[in-house]
């Protein structure tokens, strides 16, 4: 017999390309957790090396990847149900579960070891820590047992910043913490907003979002309540120095912007059909778009907020406020 | 037979270890491959350790690249100190 003779079709050989793979890092959460990490690093009152400071970026972006394959590789069967995660690699059976897990776990160790050779081992902890909340604490532990999932599991996406300003600094500072704190804030009406007006896909996937487990009329009223809480927090980089006039301003008129669109949300009927949604991530119902349109917005809040930072501290825009900081 | 016949026939230790050692090569005009891929799969296959061997090459630049530049930074401390 030769060895031909011996073949079997490979019919269980992948045909995923590499892209496959980058889509399994979630490469849309990667850029706002590299955009934040760099405004946390340029914001730290150190002056870091650029290539170091780059490659700790670099590992943030691959560590944050690698969490989002390992969440992947765990959510696969919810990921299966939903109209809006049913295109990505695993469920569309280009990658095996097996392989997700393999390369989220390698990405994972490459990212830290290389973060604590280009920045400090306290940087290189919390990357490890933060790789570790998402993928287990969050996604294995919360995400289906409690409506407060992505309020606790929320502290996974908080992190960059801190761990940007950890590079750049060795420390962790009430600066750094502040920063930790608005994107913490900012998850629960960002991500209820998206769950209100996709709550169907939830609930077909049996994952206790707030608008499944309380309902649509309570996510509503904690959207609300979150965004004052947010909104009055994101004032704090003011009161310590971190944010100049350029960030002060941006925050007060964002911020008012983000409580009309709350109170829009918490005035309208949004959630309430509850059915299934057919369609891309922003294709809403008419009685959802109030929803639609704030969890739209509270990415370009946290983007402008942050690139405020940057500004003023990469291109020398900052003016301190007379009187506060 | 007589002694030097004897000989003739006869095959020394080296010649049969070489034997052996001939028949244990895996025969290379035949490919060792067990499972029959189709082209797309070969396609695939191919880009993918195309990406693994540059990400290989990327990382020991970077862990090169890092070493070169915290020596340099510790050597200025220590100069300077």
């Amino acid at each position: 017999m030769t060895p031909s003779d011996n073949r079997a079709e490979g019919e269980a050989v992948s045909t995923a390309s590499p892209r496959d793979y980058f889509d399994l890092m979630k490469p849309r959460v990667m850029t706002l957790v590299v955009f934040t990490a760099f405004a946390g690093l340029i914001a730290a009152p150190v002056d870091a090396d650029p290539f170091l400071a780059v490659m700790s970026i670099l590992c943030l972006a691959v560590g944050a990847g690698a969490a989002g394959a390992l969440n992947m590789a765990y959510d696969a069967d919810i990921d299966a149900t939903m109209q809006r995660t049913r295109k990505r690699p695993i469920p569309r059976g280009v990658v095996s579960v097996a392989n997700a897990y393999g390369f989220g776990v390698v990405a994972a160790i490459l990212s830290v070891l290389l973060m604590a050779l280009a920045s400090n081992y306290l940087a290189a902890g919390l990357l490890a820590f933060s790789i570790f909340f998402y993928a287990v604490i969050y996604t294995m532990i919360l995400k289906r047992s409690t409506p407060q999932n992505i309020v606790i599991g929320g502290a996974a996406g908080a992190f960059p910043p801190m761990i940007g300003w950890v590079a750049a600094t060795g420390e962790i500072s009430l600066d750094a913490f502040i920063l930790f704190m608005i994107i913490f804030l900012w998850t629960p009406p960002h991500s209820w907003a998206l769950a209100l007006y996709k709550s169907g896909d939830y609930a077909a996937a049996n994952v206790p979002m707030m608008p499944v487990a309380r309902g649509a009329k309570s996510t509503r009223l904690q959207i609300l309540l979150y965004s004052i809480v947010l909104v009055v927090f994101a004032g704090a980089p003011v009161l310590t120095g971190l944010g100049g006039a350029v960030y002060g301003a941006t925050s007060l008129g964002g911020g008012v912007l983000f409580l009309l669109l709350a109170w829009r949300i918490f005035r309208s009927r949004a959630g309430e059909a509850g059915s299934a949604e057919e369609g891309a991530l922003y294709a809403v119902r008419a009685g959802d778009k109030a929803a639609r349109d704030l969890f739209a917005y509270s990415i370009g809040y946290l983007t402008v907020l942050f690139a405020a930072l940057i500004i003023e501290h990469a291109f020398g825009a900052y003016v301190a406020i007379p009187g506060v900081g | 037979m007589t002694e030097t016949e004897n000989r003739k026939t006869k095959k020394s230790v080296g010649e049969m270890i070489e034997e052996v050692i001939e028949s244990k090569q895996p025969d290379y005009t035949q490919s060792t491959e067990t499972v029959r891929l189709t082209p797309e799969q070969e396609k695939a296959r191919a880009r993918r350790n195309v990406v693994i061997a540059w990400s290989l090459v990327g990382f020991m630049v970077a862990v090169f690249a890092i070493t070169v530049v915290r020596l340099s930074q510790n050597i200025a401390a220590g100069a300077g100190a």
